[in-house]
C-alpha cells in the first residue's frame, strides 16, 4: 500500500536531496581534487576540475604496486570471509539445534570475545603468533580475521532458529549424516544471512589497518590499505597525488558496493534484525 | 556412511588446526629457517623507515652483487613512533629481521641482547668517534651509522631581503625580525603541531648544552631533572615565543607538510629542518631561493640542531648472519654509502669517500665537522616515551591548559616510574 | 545411555564447534588470559623474567591522569557516538522508507562512507578541517575574506568533530538495519491506530519504536562495541591531540604497553577497560531484551 505523492513528499524529497549533497561533499572535494594539482586544490578547492587529467593517478600509481598489493587484499580477505562463513555456520548449526552445556558456554565466551578490543590484548597474541609462527605470513592474517567467525556465529544463530526443523529431519530420514544434511539442506537455506555476512566481513577485512600493521610486515605482503599507510610519509609532498592514491585504493571497495548494492542496502539489513 | 561422516567432520576439524595454527610445521620446522646456503644466496629480510621506492637505489646497487639474493623489504613509517612500535613488538617476540635500522639510544635493546656486536667490524672501526659512541652501550658498538643530519633554521631569502633584513645573528636578532613579520601577518616560522618544541630545542642547544654538553645524560642518570635542566630555557621560549605570538595554537592541527607548504608559498618566513626537506620545498615552489643558518643563542654563539642519523643494527638471532654482514659491507661500500648519502642529503662521517650535498646546505659543513650540532631527545634513554610527552605537553602549553612547571613535574614523574619499570 | 554411545551421538555437534572455537581460542582466549596474568606483574616485554607485584599495576590506572584522561575520552566518545548514531538514523529510515522517488539513491548515498576504510576517512576530514590554512574549510573562509579557525587544534572543538565524523559515517548503515525492521512491521497496525484517532507522533511512539526493537538490539551492539575499542580514526584524524584531547585508551595501551615496554600496566588497563565495555554492552543488551519480551507478550 504506497502512500499518495503529495506536496509534502516532495518537500521531503527536496530537503533529502539538499542533505544528501551536502553529505557527499567531503567524498566529492576527493575526487574533484584527484584532477587538479596543489595550486588549483588551494584556489578553488570545490570547483569542478578544469580537465580531467589522469598525471596524479599516473603518478600514484608508478609509486604503489597496486596490482600486487590488490592481490594479497585479495586473497588475504576472499580466504578469510569463506573461513569465516564456513566455520560461523557450523557452529551457530550445533548450537542452535542441539543445546548442551558445552555449546552453551561457547556460545556464551563468544560474546565475551565480540567485546575484547584487539589492541588491549595484542602483546599475548603477538607471542601466541609467534609461536605459531605466523608472524608476517598470509595464513596469519587470515587466522586472525577468521576470527570474525565469532560475529558470523551471532548472526546465524538467530537466523537458523526461524529455519524450520522438518526438511533436516526429512533429510535424515533419507540417510543424510549431519555434515550432509547441513550442507545439502540447511546452509541454501541461510543465504540472505550468509550475503549479509560475507558483505559485513569482506568490508572489514578489505579495510583492516590495526590487525595488518600489527602482524604483517613485509612490503612484498602489504595490502592496498598498508600500502597508503605506508605511503602517507612518500606523498605528504603532494597531497594531490596522496588523495589519488587513497582514491585507487578504495576503488575496489567501491565497485564491490556498487555490484552489491542491492544485496548490501536491503538483504544486507535484513541479516542483522532476524539475528 | 557414518564412518564417512566422522572422517569428513574430523578433516574439516583438522584442517581448522592446520590452518588456525600449522602448529605441526611450526613446531617441526625451525630447521628450515636458519639459512644453510651459501652466503650471497638464500634470504636475508631488511626493516627500514626509508620507504621502498627511496630505498631501491641502494637495494638495488646490492642485488647487483648478489643476484641471487632474496630479500624481504619491509617498511614501516617513522611519523609517531610507529617505527620503534613495531621494532618494539617484533624484538619482544624474538621475530626481528636479519638487518634493521634503529635510532638511538639503544640501551634497551643492547642490554636485552637484540644486537649483534658489531665493535670489531672493518667498516665501523672506519667511523670517527662521535659516530660510534652514538651506537654504544658499555664499550661496544652496535649499530653501524655512516652519515648525521644537521639542519637549523631555512629562511626565505627573498622575503627577508623585502624587509633589508639579514639572517638573524642572534636569538634577540630573531625575536626583532619575528615582531615585524607578524605585524604583516607572516609566520616567523612555520610550525607542524609535533614540533612545537622545536624553539626550545634552539635554545636548550644555545644556552646549555653549549656550556655543558652532558645535561641531558645527567637526566638519564637521576643526577639532574627535567624541571631543573629545563626550566630556564622553558621559561624563556614561553615568554618569548609563545606570548609573543611566534607560536599560536593553529600550528597545533598543522601537518608536516603543510607547513612546509605555508613556507614555501611565503606565508612564513622560515622554517626549522634538514636537508631532506629540501627537494619538498623546491616542488613546491621551484623559483624559492632559501638559506640556511644554524641556531643562534644569545650571544651570537652557533650551535645547531643535528645528529648522528640512524643506525643500521644486525639481529643478534639473525637467521641470515653471512648474509646480514654481506649488506653491511655493501652500505659501508663507496657505492653504497654513496647511495645511501642521497636519500636524505645527509653529511657522511666516513672519511674519503666522494659525495654532494645541495648548496644550500654549505653554511652546515663546518658544524657537522666540527660536531657542533646536538637534538636533546636523542639522548635520552626513554626518549620514545619522553619526547612524545614534551610535544603533547608543548601543545597543551599553547592551548593554556598546562604550564611549564605541570609538565616538567609531569615528566620528572614519567621518567621515575619507567626507570623503575625498566629495571 | 552407555559412554560409548553418548561420545558417537554427542561427538558429530562438538565437532562442529571446534573449528570456530579453536580460532576464537588462540585469537582471543588464550592472549585474554595472558593480558590477565600479565596485569599482575611486572613484565616489561624484554626479559623473560619478571615478578608478581599484586594489584599495583590497577592502583597506578586509577592514580595516573593520562589514564583517566583516556578512559574518559573512550568512554565520552563510545557512548555519544551511538546515541547520535541511534537517534539520526531512526528518522533517517523512516524518511527513506517512505514513498520517495528517489529512495534507493539516497539510501545508497548515506550508506556510502561506510564502505571506506575509517582510516582513510580520517585522512580525508583531515585534509577538510585542518587548522592549517591549506584545509578545505579554512582555505574557504580565507576566500571569503574571513579569519581562520582552529578546528582541530581546539581542544574543545576535536572531540566533537570526532564524534561528527564518526556519526556521518555510521549513521546511513544503521539506518538501513531499521529500514529492514520497519518493512516488517505489518501496516494493519497503523491502520487500526489511525482508525482510532492517533497523531502521526503517538504512532510512532507507541507501534514503530518499540517494533524497532530487534534492529536496535543488534545496531547499539555493534555501536557500542565498535565505538568503545576505536583507534584507527581517531589515530588518523588527530593522532589523539590536541595535546591529549582525543586520546583513546587503546592509544594509551599501545604507547605504554609497546612504546614504553610496561606491558604489565597496560595490561591492567586492558583488562579493567575490558570490563567497562562487558558491563556496559551487557546492561544495555538485557535492557533492550527486556524490551523485546515485552514486545512480544
Amino acid at each position: 500500500m504506497e502512500k499518495k505523492y503529495t506536496k509534502k513528499t516532495l518537500l521531503t524529497e527536496m530537503i533529502m536531496i539538499f542533505i544528501a549533497v551536502a553529505f557527499m561533499i567531503p567524498l566529492y572535494y576527493l575526487v574533484v581534487s584527484t584532477f587538479k594539482d596543489q595550486q588549483q586544490i588551494l584556489e578553488n578547492p570545490l570547483a569542478l576540475p578544469s580537465s580531467l587529467s589522469l598525471t596524479n593517478y599516473m603518478k600514484a600509481l608508478q609509486t604503489m604496486d597496486y596490482w600486487k598489493n590488490f592481490g594479497n587484499s585479495l586473497l588475504i580477505t576472499s580466504v578469510s570471509v569463506l573461513i569465516v562463513v564456513i566455520f560461523g555456520s557450523m557452529a551457530a548449526y550445533s548450537f542452535s539445534r542441539h543445546k548442551t552445556k558445552i555449546s552453551k558456554f561457547t556460545g556464551f565466551l563468544f560474546l565475551l570475545g565480540f567485546m575484547v578490543p584487539a589492541q588491549t590484548t595484542m602483546l599475548p597474541l603477538f607471542t601466541v603468533m609467534k609461536g605459531l609462527h605466523l608472524i608476517n605470513t598470509y595464513m596469519g592474517m587470515i587466522l586472525l580475521h577468521s576470527n570474525q567467525c565469532v560475529f558470523a556465529f551471532m548472526l546465524y544463530r538467530g537466523f537458523i532458529r526461524t529455519i524450520p526443523l522438518e526438511l533436516e529431519e526429512a533429510a535424515r530420514i533419507d540417510g543424510c549424516n549431519m555434515w550432509q544434511s547441513f550442507w545439502k539442506v540447511t546452509f541454501p537455506l541461510l543465504q540472505p544471512i550468509t550475503i549479509t555476512i560475507v558483505v559485513f566481513n569482506v568490508m572489514w577485512i578489505w579495510n583492516d589497518f590495526m590487525l595488518t600493521y600489527l602482524f604483517l610486515n613485509s612490503s612484498s605482503k602489504a595490502t592496498l590499505i598498508m600500502q597508503v599507510f605506508n605511503g602517507v610519509g612518500t606523498f605528504s609532498n603532494d597531497w594531490s597525488m596522496m588523495m589519488s592514491a587513497l582514491v585507487l585504493a578504495l576503488l575496489p571497495m567501491v565497485i564491490f558496493y556498487l555490484v552489491m548494492q542491492k544485496q548490501i542496502v536491503e538483504g544486507v539489513a535484513a541479516g542483522a534484525v532476524k539475528g | 556412511m557414518k564412518k564417512k561422516f566422522y572422517k569428513r567432520s574430523v578433516a574439516v576439524a583438522c584442517a581448522a588446526g592446520l590452518l588456525a595454527g600449522t602448529m605441526l610445521t611450526g613446531c617441526g620446522g625451525s630447521s628450515e629457517e636458519t639459512s644453510s646456503a651459501a652466503p650471497g644466496a638464500g634470504k636475508l629480510s631488511i626493516m627500514c623507515w626509508s620507504n621502498e621506492s627511496d630505498f631501491a637505489p641502494v637495494l638495488e646497487g646490492f642485488q647487483e652483487q648478489y643476484p641471487d639474493m632474496e630479500i624481504d623489504f619491509q617498511h614501516v613509517p617513522s611519523e609517531g613512533n610507529q617505527y620503534q612500535q613495531k621494532l618494539n613488538l617484533l624484538a619482544n617476540s624474538e621475530e626481528l629481521p636479519d638487518v634493521y635500522w634503529i635510532s638511538s639510544p639503544i640501551d634497551n635493546f643492547a642490554k636485552n641482547g637484540y644486537m649483534k656486536d658489531l665493535t670489531d667490524t672493518e667498516f665501523v672501526k672506519a667511523l670517527p668517534d662521535i659516530y660510534q659512541d652514538a651506537y654504544r652501550y658499555e664499550d661496544k658498538v652496535y649499530a653501524y651509522a655512516p652519515d648525521s643530519w644537521v639542519g637549523g633554521m631555512f629562511y626565505n631569502k627573498d622575503l627577508y631581503a623585502k624587509y633589508n633584513f639579514e639572517a638573524p645573528k642572534n636569538w634577540n636578532e630573531f625575536l626583532e625580525q619575528a615582531e615585524v613579520f607578524m605585524q604583516d601577518g607572516i609566520k616567523p616560522i612555520s610550525m607542524a603541531g609535533a614540533q612545537l618544541m622545536d624553539l626550545i630545542i634552539w635554545l636548550h642547544n644555545t644556552e646549555d648544552v653549549a656550556k655543558d654538553s652532558t645535561l641531558d645524560e645527567k637526566i638519564n642518570t637521576g643526577e639532574k631533572k627535567f624541571s631543573e635542566v629545563y626550566a630556564g630555557v622553558m621559561e624563556k621560549w614561553y615568554n618569548e615565543c609563545v606570548k609573543t605570538g611566534i607560536i599560536t595554537q593553529d600550528m597545533i592541527g598543522i601537518s608536516d607538510e603543510q607547513r612546509m607548504d605555508e613556507f614555501a608559498t611565503g606565508k612564513a618566513a622560515a622554517t626549522l629542518t634538514g636537508a631532506w626537506a629540501i627537494s619538498g620545498v623546491l616542488e613546491k615552489n621551484p623559483d624559492m631561493n632559501m638559506g640556511i643558518i644554524p641556531y643562534v643563542g644569545t650571544q651570537g654563539n652557533a650551535y645547531t640542531m643535528g645528529a648522528v642519523n640512524i643506525g643500521i643494527a644486525i639481529s643478534s638471532k639473525a637467521k641470515n648472519e653471512a648474509n646480514a654482514e654481506l649488506f653491511l659491507q655493501y652500505m659501508a661500500s663507496e657505492k653504497g654509502l654513496q647511495e645511501y648519502q642521497k636519500i636524505q642529503n645527509s653529511f657522511l662521517g666516513v672519511e674519503g669517500v666522494a659525495y654532494e650535498v645541495n648548496p644550500i646546505m654549505d653554511p652546515m659543513k663546518q658544524y657537522a665537522e666540527s660536531g657542533e650540532f646536538y637534538f636533546p631527545s636523542y639522548n635520552w634513554t626513554y626518549t620514545d616515551s619522553m619526547e612524545p610527552a614534551l610535544q603533547k605537553g608543548t601543545q597543551e602549553i599553547v592551548m593554556g591548559t598546562k604550564t611549564v612547571d605541570q609538565l616538567l613535574s609531569e615528566m620528572d614523574e614519567k621518567l621515575a616510574v619507567l626507570i623503575e619499570s625498566n629495571q | 545411555m552407555s559412554a560409548k554411545r553418548y561420545f558417537k551421538k554427542e561427538l558429530p555437534w562438538v565437532l562442529f564447534l571446534v573449528p570456530a572455537l579453536l580460532v576464537y581460542s588462540i585469537v582471543v582466549i588464550i592472549p585474554t588470559i595472558s593480558t590477565l596474568v600479565y596485569s599482575f606483574t611486572d613484565y616489561n616485554g624484554f626479559s623473560s623474567a619478571f615478578h608478581l607485584v599484586g594489584g599495583k599495576n590497577y592502583l597506578q590506572v586509577f592514580q595516573n591522569k593520562d589514564a583517566v584522561n583516556s578512559i574518559t575520552n573512550s568512554l565520552i566518545y563510545g557512548i555519544t557516538v551511538p546515541v547520535l548514531v541511534t537517534a539520526l538514523a531512526i528518522p533517517l529510515a523512516l524518511v527513506l522508507n517512505s514513498n520517495l522517488k528517489t529512495r534507493n539513491v539516497l539510501r545508497a548515498v548515506f550508506f556510502f562512507p561506510s564502505v571506506i576504510s575509517t582510516l582513510f576517512l580520517g585522512y580525508i576530514w583531515k585534509f577538510i578541517l585542518s587548522s592549517s590554512s591549506t584545509g578545505l574549510i579554512n582555505s574557504l573562509r580565507i576566500h571569503a575574506g574571513k579569519e581562520i579557525l582552529l578546528l582541530l587544534a581546539d581542544q574543545k572543538m576535536a572531540m566533537p568533530l570526532l564524534i561528527l565524523i564518526t556519526v556521518w559515517a555510521s549513521v546511513g548503515w544503521h539506518a538501513c538495519i531499521y529500514i529492514a525492521n520497519l518493512q516488517t512491521i505489518s501496516p494493519d497496525y497503523y491502520e487500526a491506530a489511525t482508525l482510532d484517532g492517533a497523531s502521526k507522533w503517538q504512532q510512532f511512539k507507541s507501534i514503530t519504536l518499540p517494533m524497532l526493537t530487534p534492529a536496535m538490539s543488534s545496531s547499539i551492539l555493534l555501536l557500542l562495541t565498535g565505538n568503545l575499542k576505536a583507534y584507527d580514526l581517531p589515530y588518523a584524524l588527530t593522532s589523539g591531540g590536541p595535546g591529549t584531547a582525543t586520546t583513546m585508551i587503546t592509544q594509551t595501551i599501545i604507547e605504554e604497553g609497546v612504546t614504553s615496554n610496561r606491558v604489565g600496566y597496560a595490561s591492567a588497563m586492558s583488562f579493567l577497560f575490558l570490563i567497562v565495555i562487558a558491563v556496559l554492552t551487557i546492561s544495555v543488551n538485557t535492557f533492550i531484551a527486556r524490551r523485546e519480551k515485552k514486545l512480544y507478550e
